[in-house]
This record gives C-alpha cells, sequence and structure tokens, in this order.
C-alpha cells in the first residue's frame, strides 16, 4: 500500500469534520438499495433531460456551423474536421448526438446508448468550442455523461437486489458529485485568488462593491438590463453580504460531499444562486438548477432525515464554533476549531497553489 | 459419514466460513476505499492543474477542462476590446455603433468577447499572426450575418464599469484599425 492512497483515506476521514463524524451511520443495507434506487431514479430525469438539451441546444448550435461552415479553430476530439467537409462533419455528429440522446432517454438502463451519447456529446460539445472561445455552460453536464455511462447494466427493479449493482451505482453518484461539486469550489478558489487585484485596474473580490462592478461589467458587455442590477448600482454595499455568501458556499462546495447533512443545504444554495445570475447579471443557465437539484438537492448520499442543527454544526469553519459549544467548551475554541478544520484548510490551500502554479510557472519563464 | 455427523459439522464450519468471508470482504473493502481516496485525490490535484494551466496560458483551454475562474476578477477599470460598426453596405452609420448592440447581426454572447479580448490582446503585444487568426475567427462568426460589406473598427475602451453604466462616461477610446468584411469571403488585412 503506497502512502499516497493511505493519505487520501485519512484525509478524507478527518474533512468530515467531528460533527460529521458523530452522524456517521452504519452500514445498512436497505438504505442502500434506497440510495441505489434513488441513483436510478435521477439517472432516468437525467437522460430525459439530455434528450431536451441535444434537441433544445446542442442540435441547433451544431446545424448552425454546418449551414454558416465558419472557420473553425478546432479543439482535439474534432481534430479531423478539416479532413472532411465542415458542412458534412457537423451534421452528421448532430443526427449521431440526436440519435444517441433519442435511445438513451428511454433505455437509459443500457449501458451502449450512455455511453453513445457520452461520445456524441463530448464531440459536439468540442466542435461548438471551437470558434474560437471558451465556454463553460455544458462542462458539467458533459462530465455527468461521461460518468453515468460506467453506471452498470440493469434489466429491471430486481437489479436493486444485487449487492454490486447497488454498490457500482451508488459508487458513480459518488463520484459524478464529487466531481461536480470540485468545479464548484475551482470557481471559489478563483474568487478567493481575486481578493488580491492583480493590478491597478483590478478591484478585490472581497470589496463592499465588488458584486456591484462585476454586475455593471457584464451589462456594459451584454447591453441588457437585469431585474437587481440597477439597485445593486445604486446601493453597491447590498451586494457584498450576497458575493460573500456565494464565495462560501463555492469555496467549501466540495467538502459536502463528506458532510451528508450539507449536501441538500449546499444544493438549495447553489441553485439560488445560478437563478440569482439571471436576476443580477442578466446571464441564463438554463441546465445548471437542473443539474443542482438532481446531484445535490435530491441526492441520496444526503444525511436522512435532514436536521437543521445537524447541517448547521457540519458547516465548515461555521459549524465547529456551534459543535465546540455543545461539545467540549472547555477547550478554547481556537484550539477546537482549528484541531477540526485544519485538514480542510489544507486541501483549499493545496488547490489553491495548484491553481496558480501554472500562473507562477510561466512569470518565472517571463523572467528569465 | 451419517447424516448427524455431517449437520453437526455444518453447523461448526459455516459460521466459520461467514466469519472469514465477512472478513475478507471487509479488508477488501478498506484497501479498496484507500484506492479510490488516493485516485480521488490525484484526480482532483491533475484537474486544478490542468484547469490552472488554461487559465494562464488561456488560449486555448485543455478541453474537457475548464479553469471555472468566473466572475472573479472585479474591475475597477476595465480594458474593453469592441468592435465598432462604421457602415454597412456602404451605407455609413451616424456614429460608429457597438456591433453586440446590432439588431440585424446574429450575437454570439460571452464567447463573442473572449474572441475579440484575445484579438486585442495581440494586438497588444504586437503579434500579428495570432492578430489575423484571432480577426478571421470573428469575422467568421460575423460573415453569414445579413450584410454584404461591412466597415468596422477595434477599439480599446477604458472605462469604470459603475460610472458607465449610471452615466455613460467612457475614460478613453483608442482606435487599433479599420476593417472590412465581406459576406462569405476571407479578406486579407
Amino acid at each position: 500500500m503506497s502512502a499516497i492512497p493511505q493519505f487520501g483515506n485519512w484525509l478524507s476521514r478527518r474533512l468530515q469534520g467531528s460533527a460529521a463524524a458523530s452522524n456517521r451511520r452504519g452500514y445498512n443495507a436497505a438504505r442502500h438499495t434506497d440510495m441505489a434506487a434513488e441513483v436510478w431514479v435521477i439517472v432516468r430525469i437525467f437522460y430525459a433531460a439530455s434528450l431536451m438539451v441535444s434537441f433544445a441546444f446542442i442540435t441547433p448550435t451544431l446545424w448552425k456551423i454546418a449551414i454558416a461552415e465558419p472557420m473553425l479553430e478546432p479543439r482535439w476530439p474534432v481534430f479531423w474536421i478539416h479532413w472532411v467537409d465542415v458542412r458534412l462533419g457537423a451534421t452528421v455528429l448532430l443526427i449521431a448526438n440526436m440519435a444517441a440522446a433519442f435511445f438513451a432517454a428511454p433505455l437509459y438502463r443500457k449501458r451502449w446508448p450512455r455511453v453513445a451519447l457520452a461520445i456524441t456529446f463530448f464531440l459536439s460539445v468540442a466542435l461548438m468550442l471551437s470558434r474560437g472561445y471558451v465556454n463553460n455552460s455544458f462542462h458539467i453536464w458533459l462530465w455527468l455523461t461521461f460518468f453515468f455511462a460506467w453506471l452498470p447494466d440493469s434489466d429491471s427493479r430486481a437489479s436493486l437486489m444485487d449487492r454490486r449493482f447497488r454498490y457500482d451505482s451508488v459508487r458513480v453518484f459518488v463520484w459524478a458529485t464529487g466531481t461536480v461539486l470540485l468545479f464548484y469550489t475551482l470557481s471559489g478558489i478563483a474568487k478567493f485568488i481575486g481578493a488580491v487585484p492583480m493590478n491597478a485596474d483590478k478591484l478585490s473580490s472581497v470589496a463592499p462593491e465588488a458584486l456591484a462592478h462585476l454586475v455593471t461589467k457584464q451589462l456594459m458587455i451584454s447591453g441588457d438590463e437585469s431585474v437587481f442590477g440597477g439597485l445593486l448600482v445604486q446601493l453597491p454595499t447590498l451586494g457584498w453580504p450576497v458575493y460573500m455568501l456565494v464565495i462560501y458556499i463555492e469555496i467549501f462546495a466540495l467538502f459536502a460531499l463528506f458532510r451528508p447533512a450539507l449536501i441538500p443545504v449546499f444544493g438549495w444554495a447553489l441553485m439560488a444562486f445560478h437563478i440569482g445570475i439571471w436576476f443580477f447579471m442578466g446571464i441564463l443557465f438554463p441546465m445548471q438548477p437542473l443539474q443542482v437539484l438532481l446531484l445535490l438537492v435530491w441526492s441520496p448520499l444526503a444525511l436522512r432525515p435532514f436536521s437543521a442543527r445537524g447541517a448547521i454544526e457540519q458547516l465548515p469553519l461555521l459549524g465547529s464554533v456551534v459543535f465546540w459549544r455543545r461539545t467540549k467548551p472547555n477547550v478554547s475554541l481556537m484550539k477546537f476549531w482549528w484541531a477540526d478544520e485544519w485538514p480542510l484548510f489544507t486541501v483549499i490551500a493545496a488547490l489553491t497553489f495548484l491553481d496558480v502554479l501554472p500562473e507562477l510557472v510561466k512569470r518565472l519563464l517571463a523572467a528569465m | 459419514m451419517n447424516a448427524s455427523h455431517s449437520r453437526k459439522n455444518r453447523g461448526a464450519i459455516l459460521p466459520l466460513i461467514r466469519a472469514t468471508t465477512r472478513e475478507k470482504e471487509l479488508d477488501m473493502g478498506r484497501k479498496n476505499n484507500r484506492f479510490k481516496a488516493g485516485f480521488a485525490a490525484i484526480l482532483v490535484s491533475a484537474y486544478t492543474l490542468v484547469g490552472g494551466y488554461g487559465a494562464s496560458f488561456n488560449f486555448p483551454e485543455i478541453f474537457p477542462f475548464f479553469n471555472w475562474a468566473l466572475f472573479s476578477f472585479p474591475a475597477k477599470i476595465y480594458n474593453e476590446w469592441v468592435v465598432q460598426v462604421i457602415a454597412i453596405d456602404g451605407d455609413r452609420l451616424s456614429e460608429p455603433a457597438d456591433v453586440h448592440l446590432i439588431d440585424r447581426f446574429d450575437h454570439f454572447g460571452a464567447g463573442e468577447g473572449k474572441v475579440l479580448r484575445e484579438w486585442g490582446k495581440s494586438v497588444e503585444q504586437g503579434d500579428l499572426e495570432a492578430a489575423q487568426a484571432h480577426r478571421s475567427l470573428f469575422e467568421n462568426l460575423y460573415r453569414r450575418s445579413g450584410a454584404e460589406q461591412v466597415r468596422y473598427r477595434l477599439v480599446l475602451r477604458r472605462s469604470n464599469p459603475v460610472q458607465r453604466w449610471e452615466h455613460g462616461t467612457v475614460l478613453s477610446e483608442t482606435v487599433e484599425g479599420e476593417f472590412t468584411w465581406v459576406k462569405d469571403s476571407g479578406e486579407q488585412p
């Protein structure tokens, strides 16, 4: 056994925090069967929604590429597009993706349509992003199609009686949830890095008027108005608690995976966040609230029954304070807090370092 | 072997087999969990590193990895690269208008802004080859967009976003070049 997996296992236990560890439940076959059954309900809805996503968003965009035949800067998965006619390539891809979505929705229990959708969705998004820019709208959906393709084949609900089947179903769901939560954490870390302005033209992300500047810049780019944009310009400091809450939720999203009472809480918050982006910035993220609903709010991994007190105690950084008062008030708060949460700080610090490492290397190379 | 002897043995051995199997399962489970935790840690690190690489060395990012730096760096002074349309099919506009605000063209949202930003960056750095490539990418977004010939200029606009949104105040506008895009043809600069 190498040291890295041992360290990983030890760290994952430590990341749960004392409140989460005290709420931990033992293995329960009935609960596990329920979890696996719920996973498959979510997978069913996901593939139904994939049919809509493919038909409403992917197909029209690929067709636009096919008829406009723009000069493409192909992403690596569609390097071959210049070898064939762009019109032909884009048309074949849109038909293949639509066919895969068409079969994956009703036949979601079979692996082959799920694999077909994962491949065609991957190629379709790669082609859509070959027009000179990167857009994150489809990334989460793309990674979900990839993960759900790994779910085992299932003929009927009888499969749930098979322990291996239940285990594999839940495991894939854990990986999918963890990956999506990692994306939110990376977004939060970028905002955390933005607290230190890079140059005189920048504003710290923790400045009271930061959200007002972000919102007005976005509205300027789009030329639109938003529901709360005007209010935010009138009262810029009103945006400060909102933006701080967003940074908190995003940066600690990954840790909800280790603290199951938090999963639905973060789900509600992230759903509100995505809808709020339209209210403040006028940017529509139509798929994201649904993703969050499926993966987090309805998560089979969440602690049942939900307890508000349990969730508050598991809140990263803040929950330790509550848990400390209930369990070890004789120990100093700082000592308890650090003992409980230092692995969380360590992971955030490591991810921040990895995130800025290429930039540091780039600057070092430029200086040499 | 008689029946009673067989029953007796079964009674003694089966719990032992069950216990051993359970122990083995638990042990395998522990090893498996350790492996998965380590594997997850490595994948998380790799994704973060590759995403960060995409953000730093910027264009293009390594698909399907993404840096997730979204609305992270508020600008006090916003340097915005814009394309202003001067004339459409020979008809001069009363004053140059931002291309993304003209209704007769199809628009491409945030992606268009990113292409312009990259074009502007290559102009700033004096990288003519990259500038030409990004100009072509930009023109290709619009080439089928309902006009035979469009005269336009690339402008660097500096403004405070809040003041500009409230009062329309622009700190400066610098014209970096004038070009023409022609429907369905790639005019070279």
